[in-house]
């Protein structure tokens, strides 16, 4: 079957660029299929977005929340904001910064962190021991992103299997 | 020569393939989603919740095989179409998605 490798494969699927680094294409009745594990980047995705540099975009509050399969009044509880008319007006926003209050984002950021599975935890905390550490170090981490334009998201895939390794915001 | 037979149990095969991961996009499918503005998890969505729109299922007579549609519930926010086929028994592979209401 005919392969090739992409070096720097840029996907919109999730509603914002990602930039994905050594990725196998299979050919498919005539055309490049990317080989990718969508759900692996998906959940690696929430992760890194818990931890963007920047604020929250809405088309990355919009995966979020299609992530976790919640309806706009059910996410908006999650965020705790009164109206699912907030969640509307952050997704409107499109590629643009959500301008929600910082500690609703702290809030939603937690919140994401909650819906990343164990096996994502793992690959990145397991060297955590105690409890308080652990949710002072992630409070810390969830806390510290800045008004300032952040560089698109960039997974790389590890060079001798297709499995994602690695993620950046440069 | 005649037609490879539709897949009798095509939602169980589809959410199968969902569930465990095992689904590609095409190059075509995925500049379709970014012009209709679709995600990746409203298209599982409608993969795993959806009806067989048996009616739309179209034959692929160079490749002999089947490229099947799934469509979202009257319920979702969005009304999509999906097109996907099943390479060899293993990989679910996501072709085109169509907005309905664009």
């Amino acid at each position: 079957m005919e392969q090739k490798t992409i070096e720097n494969y840029t996907t919109h699927a999730l509603g914002f660029p990602i930039i994905i680094k050594h990725v196998k294409m299979k050919k498919f009745r005539d055309e490049w299929v990317p080989q990718i594990n969508w759900e692996a980047l998906q959940d690696l995705a929430l992760w890194a977005l818990a931890h963007k540099p920047a604020p929250l975009t809405g088309n990355e509050i919009r995966f979020v929340r299609m992530r976790m399969a919640k309806t706009l009044k059910e996410f908006a509880a999650l965020c705790e904001v009164a109206s699912h008319q907030s969640v509307m007006n952050w997704e409107r926003k499109q590629d643009d910064i959500t301008e929600m209050n910082r500690p609703t984002e702290i809030l939603l950021r937690a919140r994401i962190l909650e819906s990343v599975p164990a096996y994502i935890w793992e690959q990145f905390e397991s060297k955590r021991k105690a409890p308080r550490a652990a949710v002072s170090k992630t409070l810390n981490e969830i806390s510290k992103f800045d008004i300032k334009p952040s560089p698109p998201l960039s997974f790389s895939v590890a060079p001798d299997d297709s499995e994602i390794s690695q993620y950046a915001y440069a | 020569m005649s037609r490879k037979k539709k897949d009798p149990n095509l939602l169980e095969t589809v959410k199968t393939f969902v569930q465990n991961g095992r689904y590609h996009i095409t190059e075509h499918a995925s500049l379709r989603m970014k012009e209709r503005h679709v995600i990746l998890p409203e298209v599982l969505h409608v993969l795993q919740s959806g009806w067989h729109e048996r009616k739309k299922d179209t034959y692929n007579e160079k490749f002999q095989d089947w490229d099947y549609a799934i469509r979202s519930q009257p319920r979702d926010e969005r009304s999509l179409r999906i097109a996907v086929a099943i390479d060899e028994l293993t990989m679910l592979v996501i072709i085109t998605v169509i907005d309905l209401n664009s």
